[in-house]
């Protein structure tokens, strides 16, 4: 494994897993000035070893550390120390997120908060030279905004010139349209009501206002150039060293010019030993000597004059505000976008909620009687202890709350009780209250025969090691509160991993009974035709598929997609274990939809937890099962 | 047979005392929940002597991909985005024949795309299907049709057979899935799609599939090109070493330099006893905990799969899979 930080001034400001990449940076989040970019690669080599002497053999991590040598890079912008000050905020907590930025001189400014399609939804307006706005995630007519991605756009224009036009710079059409639908009326948003945007939407293709540098790591991939080149080029670097390369550190140096490597030279064709070579320039006439540039006395006497402001005790603001006035900036809007520095971030509020239940603390043996009507797997009946159905679940909660998902509720063995699940009309369910997205994993099988509901379903065994005279609770699909007509329950799609939790028969027979658990809140419910591998793939990998990790594009699956994804991952991983690569089988997943044949526009079958639509049909009719096989 | 492998045993039995483990397969194996048991190989002679002596570790080039531009302009003709020049899509001056800049094409909803990464050797097309009506009971393309129509995009990109992942019995492992649905309670039933996957292997040891890596097709109601996903990054070999014995792997296993299959089960009782039965080799590429996916830059290296029996000390048994390093870096 290995990993590549890139560094501004000894911050990390990106972390990639590959070798080759280009990262951006905004520069106008630094102060102007020289700044030293550099990358360090770590890594970490777990493969087994031998140590040196070659008698021990070991298996000790070999981690290894290159640093790159250091470009150097002058920062010159008009807006600089721009500053998003937390990582992200909730409205509803009262926070705020604060956004600043210094200028190069007095000047009118705007910043701007912009939605993930570009409409500005709140600004803020204001004279100095320097900036400070505190959004508290409503709009310009102080409705909360719904939650998301938004981005901050400060646009600043010298005041001498006067001030900002509202349709000036890039952001005046965005300006324009979001007057217009104030105008218009805009309704007010619940926070988190009609989320409707992806991680994607962060992808913001505006950067544009960074220095793009590539970097090398020469003192991990030394360069090796041919013999005879080697000593040339090392007296050439060796010479250049003596000299200054620019006009600051000629100056610096007390000197009045500086020098500039040659332009490269034709390669010469020389005869050797009866045979033509071509060979580089420097082999038949030596290393080709610097060229010398004198710096202009006008130059001279403008470093002379900072110099001298400097020894009188000027600050290192107002020397480079002087800077910054000996650039002479025009009559312009400058404009800048997109903190990509830590801790800035561009998302208001959290996405959603998650509710995560699980078991795995089954005893083995098969002790406890099945519930009336049988199940369908008689031969191996839901017992026994699933070592990984914890790390499923909190490598989906881990990799939810990375993608901006709270974990509302995460109740496993003996904390998952009953009542967390089981309808009950003195209650609301914790699953249907509580969250977005429901996932439970654990034990589940399926009715044999028709069960006292007069159906087949699915059937969830939960345990509960507290009670002396311990039995399992057998609680059926139907009876799941997964919400209620008349209630405000939150959760809209619930995920079952667990075996024959969805089977095709068993949704015709509850359909057909009007027992199947799709309430009006409900969009999804994820299940299983056959049996499902508890393989601890699937939690990171369902989380992951959902928020785009896994796919080129960064466009985050659906939630269907990324369901059978994961099963289908999982299968595979678990294909390569010896205890079940011959035994595998077919897996097939299902998935319990809304669809448009009697109304609305929108599948939920499309939803994903970035975007979907409310225009969906609610019609029972349109309550229908999709199912892809994804094993083998 | 049985009286060959009787012959064939070896036995060999030792008191185990594990020491600190550092072999690291993340979300495919833990440390064994055990260090003091008696290890005994029971692993068939001839298994072992059909062990290569030494393999070669790969790793992904990292270089761009080279698509043919008239393969995927057949690939976009039949996506949502038919019609669209794949010429005008690469800078002026491209080569006409191969193209490695990359392409995205996204509908305004995000449900439909063409993207193409040659930088991450990647393809993938989707189509969404947002039509109203109920589909015909079965109007998706054969199987047998999807999976000559895989192959032939296969050779165009370049892929081998060599390449693709085989059966223990030499055959290719062609992965074919189905999807459906039902309304009404089951009154209305129908096909919606028939998907052939192709995984990749590593050249010469094709009975594993490595990380993510496939080709695959999927084809829904009236022959719609639903999906096509590429992901095959060129990889080259960058070494070979010697592969260690069965008692430097018996000796490492002692030293606590195993790892358990995440699947295992374990004796109710505890580990008295770990007998080895069974041996092969597979190609592993470490996984990315985060996205539970392949890391790009990582070594593609072989590894010891042990099948294994826990024996505890009343009796208890449980089938598992054992991790091992194999590869001598001297």
């Amino acid at each position: 494994m290995s990993s590549v930080g890139v560094f501004v001034d000894g911050q990390k400001v990106h972390s990639r897993d590959s070798e080759n990449f280009s990262v951006w940076i905004n520069t106008t989040e630094w102060p102007n000035g020289q700044h030293e970019i550099y990358a360090v690669i770590t890594t970490v080599d777990t493969g087994e070893t031998i140590t040196d002497d070659d008698t021990i053999a070991t298996n000790n991590v070999i981690q290894g550390i290159g640093v790159s040598g250091s470009v150097l890079a002058n920062f010159e912008n008009y807006i600089s120390q721009f500053f998003v000050a937390v990582p992200y905020f909730d409205p509803s907590q009262g926070q705020t997120q604060e956004i600043t930025a210094v200028f190069a001189e007095d000047s009118y400014w705007r910043v701007t908060v912009v939605d993930y399609q570009d409409v500005a939804v709140r600004w803020f307006e204001g004279q100095g030279s320097s900036c400070y706005a505190a959004w508290d995630g409503n709009d310009q007519s102080g409705w909360p905004l719904p939650y998301g991605y938004y981005d901050y756009i400060i646009e600043a224009r010298p005041s001498q010139y006067g001030p900002l036009s509202l349709t000036g710079g890039g952001g005046g059409a965005a300006m324009k349209s979001a007057t217009s639908s104030s105008e218009s009326g805009v309704a007010p948003a619940a926070p988190a009501a009609d989320y409707k945007r992806t991680g994607a939407a962060m992808q913001f293709s505006r950067t544009n206002s960074g220095v793009r540098e590539n970097l090398r790591i020469p003192s991990l991939n030394p360069a090796k150039p041919p013999l005879d080149e080697t000593s040339l080029r090392l007296t050439a670097e060796e010479d250049e060293a003596q000299f200054p390369s620019s006009a600051e550190e000629a100056l610096l140096a007390g000197l009045t010019s500086y020098f500039v490597k040659g332009p490269p030279m034709p390669p010469e064709r020389i005869l050797t030993n009866g045979v033509w070579e071509t060979v580089p320039w420097e082999v038949v006439h030596g290393p080709h000597p610097p060229i010398e540039i004198q710096i202009p006395e006008a130059t001279q006497e403008k470093f002379l004059q900072k110099l001298t402001g400097m020894l009188l005790g000027e600050s290192a603001e107002a020397s480079q505000e002087n800077s910054a006035q000996q650039a002479d900036w025009g009559d312009a809007v400058y404009m800048t976008w997109t903190p990509l520095r830590f801790p800035g971030q561009l998302f208001m509020g959290f996405a959603g909620t998650v509710g995560i239940g699980f078991q795995g603390h089954h005893p083995n043996g098969n002790h406890f009687a099945s519930p009336a009507g049988g199940v369908i797997s008689g031969d191996t009946p839901p017992y026994g202890p699933l070592v990984n159905s914890a790390t499923i679940a909190n490598w989906f909660s881990i990799n939810m709350g990375l993608g901006g998902w709270r974990t509302s509720f995460y109740l496993g063995n003996d904390n998952l009780r009953p009542t967390n699940i089981l309808y009950d009309a003195s209650r609301v369910g914790k699953f249907a209250s509580s969250c977005d997205f429901g996932l439970y994993v654990g034990h589940m099988t399926a009715a044999r025969n028709n069960s006292y509901l007069g159906a087949t379903h699915a059937w969830l065994p939960l345990y509960n090691s507290d009670i002396s005279t311990a039995t399992y609770t057998w609680i059926a699909l139907p009876r799941f509160d997964l919400g209620q007509i008349g209630r405000p329950d939150t959760l809209k799609w619930m995920a079952l991993y667990g075996c024959h939790s969805l089977r095709r028969q068993d949704f015709n027979d509850m359909w057909t009974k009007f027992l199947l658990p799709m309430p009006p809140n409900m969009r999804l419910l994820l299940g299983s035709e056959d049996g499902v591998f508890m393989h601890p793939v699937f939690g990171s990998r369902f989380a992951a598929n959902m928020h785009g990790w896994t796919t080129t594009n960064g466009v985050p699956m659906t939630i269907v997609n990324a369901w059978y994804d994961a099963a289908r991952a999982a299968d595979t991983a678990t294909a390569k274990s010896w205890k079940w690569k011959s035994r595998m089988g077919t897996r097939t997943m299902t998935a319990v939809y809304r669809d448009t044949t009697q109304g609305g526009s929108w599948k939920t079958i499309q939803d994903s937890i970035w975007g979907y639509s409310n225009d969906i049909s609610y019609d029972w009719f349109d309550v229908s099962i999709d199912y892809l096989q994804v094993y083998p | 047979m049985k009286s060959n492998c009787a012959l064939a045993f070896a036995m060999i039995c030792v008191a185990v005392q594990a020491d600190t483990n550092q072999f690291a397969m993340p979300l495919r194996g833990v440390t064994l929940p055990a260090t003091d048991f008696k290890l005994v190989n029971h692993i068939p002679r001839e298994r072992l002597a059909r062990l290569p002596r030494e393999l070669p570790v790969y790793r992904y080039t990292g270089r761009a991909c080279e698509f043919p531009v008239a393969a995927l302009q057949v690939l976009l003709d039949q996506s949502p985005f038919a019609g669209t020049n794949i010429t005008d899509l690469l800078p002026s001056g491209t080569n006409q024949t191969t193209a490695t800049h990359g392409i995205r094409l996204v509908s305004q909803d995000r449900l439909d795309y063409f993207i193409v990464s040659p930088g991450e050797g990647r393809i993938m097309m989707n189509r969404s299907e947002r039509g109203r009506g109920i589909p015909p009971p079965d109007a998706v393309p054969d199987f047998e049709i999807i999976q000559e129509r895989l192959l032939r995009l296969a050779r165009t990109f370049g892929i081998s057979t060599n390449e693709m992942e085989r059966q223990p019995d030499g055959v290719l492992f062609i992965r074919k899935r189905e999807g459906g649905g039902a309304k009404l309670g089951g009154v209305i039933q129908y096909k919606s799609s028939r998907e052939v996957e192709i995984r990749r292997a590593i050249p010469d040891y094709p009975f594993n599939s490595v990380g993510d890596d496939k080709i695959s097709l999927r084809y829904g109601v009236n022959d719609r090109l639903q999906k096509f996903e590429l992901t095959w990054q060129g990889i080259e070999p960058v070494r070979t070493n010697r592969l260690l014995g069965i008692s430097e792997i018996m000796d490492g296993i002692k030293k606590g330099r195993v790892l358990s299959d995440v699947m295992n089960e374990y004796p109710a009782g505890g580990i008295a006893e770990v007998e080895l039965r069974d041996i092969e080799i597979e190609y592993y590429v470490p996984f990315s905990p985060s996205s539970a996916s392949a890391l790009p830059t990582a070594d593609i290296y072989p590894i010891a799969s042990i099948l294994a029996v826990f024996k505890s000390k009343t009796g208890e048994t449980e089938e598992a899979g054992l991790y091992a390093p194999i590869l001598d870096r001297r």
